[in-house]
């Protein structure tokens, strides 16, 4: 990952929302930290953060546990994704009071916004229906009768008949199969209580099995008895496998989807593998009890584990890993490293990265040289590199935009290809935007730098005052917003420009600061006006969000410290600027994507379909294992 | 595992696993970042410096080591064994001693270049390879019996014409031996410091070809990558 600095930033987001916070109401999406506002009209003074409890929609879904071991998978990546992309979809969907998502996943994975509206590339959640939902619950509608569910679903008990048959007993099924994805799936039981001759067995079992019956005694089920410590696998089928479980014993049952087997453990230790060869389709956990007394609590991952299932996984992933990169067959073509080599050097050619291309070049020519001197060419291939005019042109277009030089890049772009904006109005639309927030930025820089020593507070604050004034009364910024903008001078927003002024009073020219400011100030006021007035017919969602958003910046007295702090993160650079790259490249007749980035494109899409019905790739994930662990 | 074969066919022989794999969005910022790892780890300097300041990201890494490991790569690379083993023992006192299948890996290597210097000329004399490999390997080889028999491969390389020799005997003579052992000091260079020991596209490249022998049903996928002029559809058969 980047450096330091963004993450701090992205930090400071979550600091208390300020009072111009009903502005960005619905223009950006908050971590679910910062207080939600549920009503985007309420007037910015009546509220403050904290006596506004968080309240969840009634349309969300009830949060799912993701249980620790599988926090590192692609599964749950995906699985956050989706949620993303349903939360999205649904209609009642409001960016700031739902919150990302009820998943919580580790600190390791990206940030899931960066740069937002520019950020298509990143962070748009994608429809994936592939992925299947995690057991949360007993389902109180998949069970016999005799079985009570309670708790929230997590525990069940047995109510009645006092006396059941022999070949009978009550069971219940889980709410979700477990899924094939994760490569394994675990669950554990607690016994609470148990009865007079208990007879209590966990396992799992396909979606059509009768509840009547313990698992294991059907076909399609398979199940870990306690009163014998048999296993179970199909009628009659009892075979000796570990010790008897009784009261306050927390045993936990494994399915392996990657070899088809299944395991289970007794207060935390393995007893070896259960079963071999487990078919089926979906299978739900599952558990059955026959007498009265008998109280059993399940955990489907919203606590800890007794058994440590989490170096169970990683011991899992090695193994794969081993695999994966043993070197098969290495003489057998083009070797591994030539072949990186040219990855690498395409795709510092086709990204504009001009200097480094050639430096590279050249010490890839001089590793050729050395290499060479073995008298015989080999297997190793020298690699031919051109230089490209082309190439040192988008360069020039890249790095005035990663320098925040916008003009600069406008210009270059419709002098040297003046198709790519008649073909790509999009294009040319984010980079106007970005030209918007690069102006606030040097707005909001000068006025942080007089702030260093202009450190009364009243004479800013006033500054400040007027410029509020003359944003509210100002027929066109109302304009410009589209919304009427709440003003409260008292909350917390002042609080956060009295701590950026720091201790020291000193009078300067407050008149002269002013005029400093106002320039840049206004150049960026005629500039969104005139982006509004520009785009005002256009109505595609993504246009108005984006105007909406960069605009809003305006609003905000310090938008650096602001909730929109994440606007300026220089992701949003390096995204318009990759996607003006893209479009140039296609302009030209070229692929708009490098050989690197297809590889990574591939390597996903064969990863995830390799673990689609428990594959082995489903203790793969590219991106926390390669992607995003890349330091340097 | 059945189920996975046909479950891979039935979605992936469709035309909508091209689009399943254009539909994969992709960071440049992840991109960018394997690369820059890749130049690190690899020992690009020069390269890595450029990428920094052209790319706008700043490294964490302190480049203290990275001219030692190209110093002592680049030795390897042109077959230098002498030198190569010299630094290494230089600023690394302790590595050969205690990684015993490396420090055999380089001797070896430094036999291959002795026997290539005195096959390569008529009246090329062998005694100085025969004595090296006396002196030098075949104390090391009983104890290991890989080592005795790469050893024994290696002695073989005497009794063949340099332009006659087939694979496995072909493949000492190859660069890229040179560059494998280079690869493996560096790993152990970049592992002593606690550093990972190899660069993340490695492991990405490998992938691909692991799945694609995992997915045998799927439509051949290319790359665009060029190389010689030519595309290779099986260069990433490794």
């Amino acid at each position: 990952m980047m450096s330091g600095p963004s993450s701090l930033r992205r930090a400071a987001m979550v600091a208390p929302a300020s009072s111009y916070a009903s502005v960005a109401s619905g223009l950006s999406r908050l971590p679910a930290t910062s207080t939600p506002d549920l009503h985007n009209n309420a007037p910015a003074s009546n509220r403050t953060s904290n006596s506004f409890a968080p309240k969840q929609p009634q349309s969300m879904p009830t949060s799912q546990p993701l249980p620790e071991y599988l926090k590192q998978t692609a599964y749950a990546e995906r699985l956050l994704q989706h949620a993303k992309a349903q939360q999205a979809k649904s209609p009642s969907y409001n960016s700031l009071s739902a919150p990302i998502s009820s998943l919580t996943l580790p600190g390791r994975l990206p940030p899931v916004h960066r740069g937002v509206a520019f950020d298509v590339v990143e962070s748009a959640p994608v429809e994936d229906d592939l992925i299947t939902a995690l057991p949360s619950r007993w389902d109180e509608h998949d069970k016999w009768t005799g079985i009570e569910v309670l708790n929230d679903g997590l525990e069940v008990k047995f109510i009645g008949p006092q006396k059941v048959n022999d070949n009978e007993a009550v069971a219940v099924r889980a709410d979700h199969p477990m899924s094939p994805q994760c490569g394994i799936y675990y669950f554990e039981c607690k016994i609470l209580s148990k009865g007079k001759d208990s007879l209590i067995g966990i396992g799992f079992c396909g979606g059509k099995v009768a509840m009547n019956r313990l698992p294991g005694w059907e076909p399609e089920s398979w199940g870990y008895h306690g009163d014998d410590g048999n296993t179970f696998s199909s009628p009659g089928s009892g075979k000796s496998y570990g010790p008897q479980f009784a009261a306050n014993d927390v045993i936990g049952c494994g399915v392996n989807f990657n070899n088809r087997s299944a395991f289970f453990t007794k207060n935390g230790v393995h007893l070896g593998t259960a079963f071999r060869e487990v078919k089926g389709g979906k299978l739900y956990p599952a558990v059955g009890m026959k007498r009265l007394g008998e109280h059993v609590r399940v955990n489907f991952g919203q606590e800890e584990f007794v058994y440590d299932i989490v170096s169970h996984m990683k011991e899992a992933k090695a193994t794969i890993y081993a695999e994966i990169n043993q070197r098969l067959n290495p003489s057998s073509s083009l070797d591994e490293s030539t072949l990186i080599q040219a990855f690498v050097a395409s795709y510092l050619a086709h990204d504009g990265y001009v200097d480094t291309a050639k430096v590279f070049a050249e010490d890839v020519q001089k590793e050729a040289r050395a290499l060479a001197s073995s008298g015989r060419r080999g297997s190793v291939r020298p690699l031919g590199i051109k230089e490209d005019q082309h190439a040192i042109n988008r360069q020039k277009i890249r790095t005035a935009i990663l320098q925040g030089k916008i003009d600069n890049a406008l210009e270059l772009t419709q002098d040297l290809y003046p198709n790519v904006f008649k073909e790509n109005e999009m294009i040319h639309f984010r980079l106007k935007c970005r030209k918007l927030v690069e102006m606030i930025r040097l707005v909001s820089e000068a006025s942080s730098h007089s702030s260093s020593y202009n450190h009364s507070h009243s004479h800013s604050h006033l500054k400040l005052q007027q410029y509020k004034h003359h944003s509210h009364h100002d027929d066109h910024m109302e304009d410009v917003f589209g919304r009427d903008i709440e003003i409260d001078d008292h909350s917390s927003g002042a609080g956060e420009w009295e701590k950026l002024e720091g201790m020291d009073k000193m009078d300067v020219d407050e008149e002269e600061d002013n005029s400093r400011l106002r320039g840049p100030l206004d150049d960026a006021v005629k500039y969104a006006q005139q982006l509004r007035v520009d785009f005002k017919a256009d109505t595609r969602p993504e246009i108005q969000k984006a105007l909406e958003e960069s605009f809003s910046l305006v609003a905000y007295q310090d938008p650096k410290n602001s909730v929109l702090s994440h606007i300026f993160d220089e992701d949003g650079r390096v995204a318009v600027a990759e996607e003006l790259n893209s479009a140039i490249l296609v302009s030209l007749g070229k692929s708009s994507i490098a050989p690197l980035e297809r590889l990574v494109q591939q390597v996903t899409a064969l990863a995830q379909e390799l673990s689609e019905d428990g594959g082995p790739a489903a203790f793969v994930n590219i991106h926390s294992d390669i992607l995003r662990t890349c330091t340097f | 595992m059945a189920s996975t074969t046909s479950g891979a066919t039935r979605r992936a022989g469709g035309i909508d696993w091209e689009k399943r794999v254009d539909d994969v969005k992709v960071s440049k910022t992840d991109l960018n970042n394997l690369v820059m790892n890749y130049l690190i780890i690899e020992g690009y300097e020069s390269a890595a410096l450029k990428f920094a300041q052209e790319a706008n990201i700043t490294p964490q890494y302190h480049f203290y080591d990275i001219q030692d490991r190209v110093q002592i790569r680049s030795a390897i690379h042109s077959g230098d064994i002498d030198t190569a083993i010299q630094r290494i023992n230089d600023l690394y006192p302790e590595m050969l001693d205690t990684n015993p299948s490396l420090h055999f890996s380089l001797l070896r290597l430094q036999l291959i270049e002795l026997i290539r210097a005195c096959t390569s000329s008529p009246d090329g004399d062998i005694s100085e390879a025969l004595n090296f490999a006396t002196t030098r390997l075949a104390p090391r080889a009983p104890g290991n019996p890989a080592f005795l028999q790469d050893l024994e491969r290696t002695m073989a390389l005497l009794c063949f014409p340099p332009e006659s020799l087939a694979p496995p005997l072909s493949e000492l003579m190859d660069p890229a031996l040179r560059r494998n052992v280079a690869a493996k000091v560096n790993e152990a260079i970049l592992e002593s410091a606690h550093w990972m020991k190899e660069a993340k596209i490695r492991g990405l490249v490998r992938l691909r070809g692991w799945a694609e022998q995992r997915l045998p049903g799927l439509p051949p996928m290319s790359l665009g990558l060029d190389i010689d002029g030519t595309e290779s559809p099986d260069a990433m058969a490794t």
